[in-house]
């Protein structure tokens, strides 16, 4: 087989599987809460930001500056997103559940993209527009067969998100807390009826969102870089998975991710590389044009 | 309307009107009354979508960036000389001669004139915003507001590659639309064009709002299978409300463009400009008329005063505004204030949900 034609096809597959750690986490709270959380880039960012403050030594800890090894920081910075995920959802998105009020889809699109400006505008005045590099995970580059060499960076992040995706998966189809968020899922009301905690499920899908999110972002961050506005392509394309795999699946987000880094691989090598970030969208289109409800959704119900 | 909305309407324009006349000499202030004007039109044509029809779209700022884009190509002479030759190019030099006078077709020899230009960037908003609609409201849930975020940045990064015709974010030189003697260009005429449109934006949207069709958008905003169980058209007239509220942002972005801004660049169709325009609608307040202008004016007036500080502090400052108005007042400023009029009937007190 042609190994030009193989290696791009494996890089697709590399890029769709960073692209679906990050579309996982919004698809999660989708399904659950029913809100498209238009700050999930900045989680992303947040992400970047944390490894850098942890493991570059800048950042100054009680005069001790804080340069811990990658491998200890990428950890920590999901759980320190995760947390500020949880945060988010207690201060701003729970009342969409707890109280009564007019069209909570919108109460939440603005407030999201409020604080997605409020963050992309604090990063910018607090470090600034600089764009920053956190150390490498694995140094240089691995060959993989052929003529096909892989940095070892883009190598840990897709090991990073196959690892996350499968704990990820198993999760929601494995545990019993998995199957309450997948019951929340379907039926909120007849869940609560069950005895299952609703808000509470809104909390451990927005902490998931935050945790896949944060990881995506750190294990992103040497190969991509990290700046205030790193998170907005990345989450635009997320937008363009959960379409195309279907609003709230999980297994759709997967498969359109692989699927779009598939295109854009191929697109950009057989069509332009300028256009790479525009494939998204043409697939977009395509999507709404054909097929609304994703691959993996289900059609409407009308009430 | 009582008699005190008509007093605050009257004073309202004569103070429009006699801004240029007190500052005539102060270009600084003439402009950022403008940009003022420029942000009413946008944010109150945005309200009429989510305001009024309940329809989230992220595109707002990019439909003005393909106004300004379209009228600044044509203008500019994108066509080029391999097309506009012989005939075309000479009767178009001679209509830009006779409009604009000597010295305006030096440099855009080739290019239509600004003002058919801007008609053309109003059609090719409406078309591209009829397009976009009829694909994502056909659906409901968040695809629209999903579809024109991506859009948006789908443009920006299109007129960003296409250096060839755009020029990129080297920015694109278009030519004034009106200009004094020695070619500079004539800032008070400007404003007064721009005063124009906006009272003109107002006045159409509020006989829209007003009528039965405003009752229809209202009726979608509120529960779009009542809507539809009611006899209205729910898809028709979503896609009309987005359809309108695009062409303003496109008739508004090319004006504007060719009135005050002399340099286009793909930088007036990032996020950021539509997180002002949101930012003004929310703060000032969704789904009423004087809410965005309210808002405009404010946040205008606040960023000039902040822009000493720091080049990202206005933005901060607004979008942790947009986060407590949601989560605190969700009417806005004129939510709070219209509470305390209505109590002393200076404003129409029932919302007007039936038509005269």
């Amino acid at each position: 087989m042609d190994y030009y034609l193989l290696s791009q096809l494996i890089n697709g597959v590399i890029f769709g599987l960073i692209y679906a750690l990050i579309a996982l986490g919004l698809t999660i709270v989708f399904s659950i809460m029913r809100v498209v959380n238009f700050s999930h880039g900045e989680f992303y960012m947040l992400g970047g930001y944390t490894l850098y403050a942890l493991t570059s030594g800048a950042v100054t800890f009680f005069s001790i500056p804080l340069s811990m090894p990658t491998i200890i920081g990428l950890p920590i910075a999901m759980v320190a997103v995760a947390i500020f995920a949880i945060a988010i959802e207690r201060g701003m998105l729970r009342p969409i559940y707890t109280v009564r009020m007019d069209r909570p889809e919108e109460y939440a699109i603005i407030l999201t993209f409020g604080l997605s400006l409020f963050l992309q505008y604090g990063a910018l005045t607090v470090v600034g527009p600089y764009e920053m590099t956190p150390g490498a995970f694995w140094e240089g580059s691995k060959h993989i067969l052929g003529d096909l060499y892989l940095a070892g960076d883009r190598l840990f992040a897709t090991g990073v998100s196959v690892l996350l995706i499968g704990i990820t998966i198993y999760f929601i189809y494995g545990t019993w807390t998995g199957r309450a968020l997948m019951a929340t899922a379907q039926n909120r009301v007849g869940s609560t009826v069950v005895g299952i905690n609703t808000v509470r499920m809104n909390m451990i899908a927005m902490a998931l969102a935050g945790l896949l999110a944060g990881a995506a972002g750190a294990a992103m961050a040497p190969i991509f870089l990290v700046y205030p506005d790193v998170g907005q392509i990345p989450v635009i394309k997320a937008f363009v998975i959960i379409v195309l795999g279907g609003m709230g699946s999980i297994p759709g987000a997967v498969v359109a991710a692989i699927i779009l880094g598939i295109v854009e691989s191929l697109g950009s090598v057989y069509i332009s590389v300028a256009y790479r970030d525009v494939f998204a969208f043409l697939v977009l289109i395509g999507v709404l044009l054909f097929r609304p409800h994703g691959l993996f959704g289900q059609k409407e119900r009308r009430a | 309307m009582t008699l005190f909305e008509k007093t605050t309407l009257a004073l309202a324009l004569v103070g429009g009107l006699a801004i240029p006349l007190f500052l005539h000499n102060e270009p600084y202030f003439i402009r950022v009354a403008a940009s003022v004007l420029y942000f009413i039109i946008l944010s109150s044509s945005w309200n009429l979508l989510l305001g009024y029809a309940g329809q989230l779209s992220f595109a707002h700022a990019a439909f003005a960036g393909i106004g300004a884009y379209t009228s600044g190509l044509l203008s500019a002479g994108f066509l080029g000389e391999n097309i506009c030759t012989g005939l075309i190019e000479n009767s178009l030099g001679f209509v830009s001669d006779v409009l604009c006078g000597e010295g305006y077709s030096r440099d855009f020899r080739y290019g239509i004139h600004p003002l058919i230009g801007v008609f053309a960037a109003c059609l090719v908003a409406t078309g591209i915003g009829w397009c976009l609609g009829r694909m994502c409201l056909r659906t409901r849930g968040p695809y629209l507001a999903l579809m024109t975020l991506g859009f948006s940045e789908t443009v920006r990064l299109i007129l960003q590659i296409e250096h060839d015709y755009t020029r990129g974010s080297l920015g694109l030189r278009i030519p004034y639309l009106w200009t004094t003697d020695d070619g500079l260009p004539n800032h008070a005429i400007g404003y007064f064009i721009m005063l124009a449109l906006t009272v003109l934006t107002i006045f159409i949207l509020y006989r829209l709002v007003n009528s039965e069709k405003g009752l229809y958008l209202k009726a979608i905003r509120e529960d779009e299978d009542i809507a539809a169980v009611m006899g209205v058209d729910v898809i028709k007239w979503k896609v009309r409300a987005f359809v309108i509220s695009s062409a303003f942002a496109g008739l508004a972005g090319a004006l504007y463009a060719h009135l005050f801004v002399q340099v286009l660049a793909p930088q007036m169709l990032l996020i950021l400009e539509m997180g002002l325009i949101l930012a003004m609608t929310i703060v000032g307040g969704l789904g009423t008329l004087t809410g965005p202008v309210i808002g405009a004016i404010l946040l205008v007036v606040l960023w000039e005063f902040m822009r000493d500080i720091s080049p990202y502090a206005h933005m901060l400052l607004f979008a942790t505004l947009v986060i407590v108005v949601m989560k605190f007042f969700r009417g806005g400023l004129f939510g709070l204030v219209s509470t305390w009029l209505k109590e002393r009937n200076l404003i129409a007190k029932a919302p007007p949900f039936t038509v005269d």
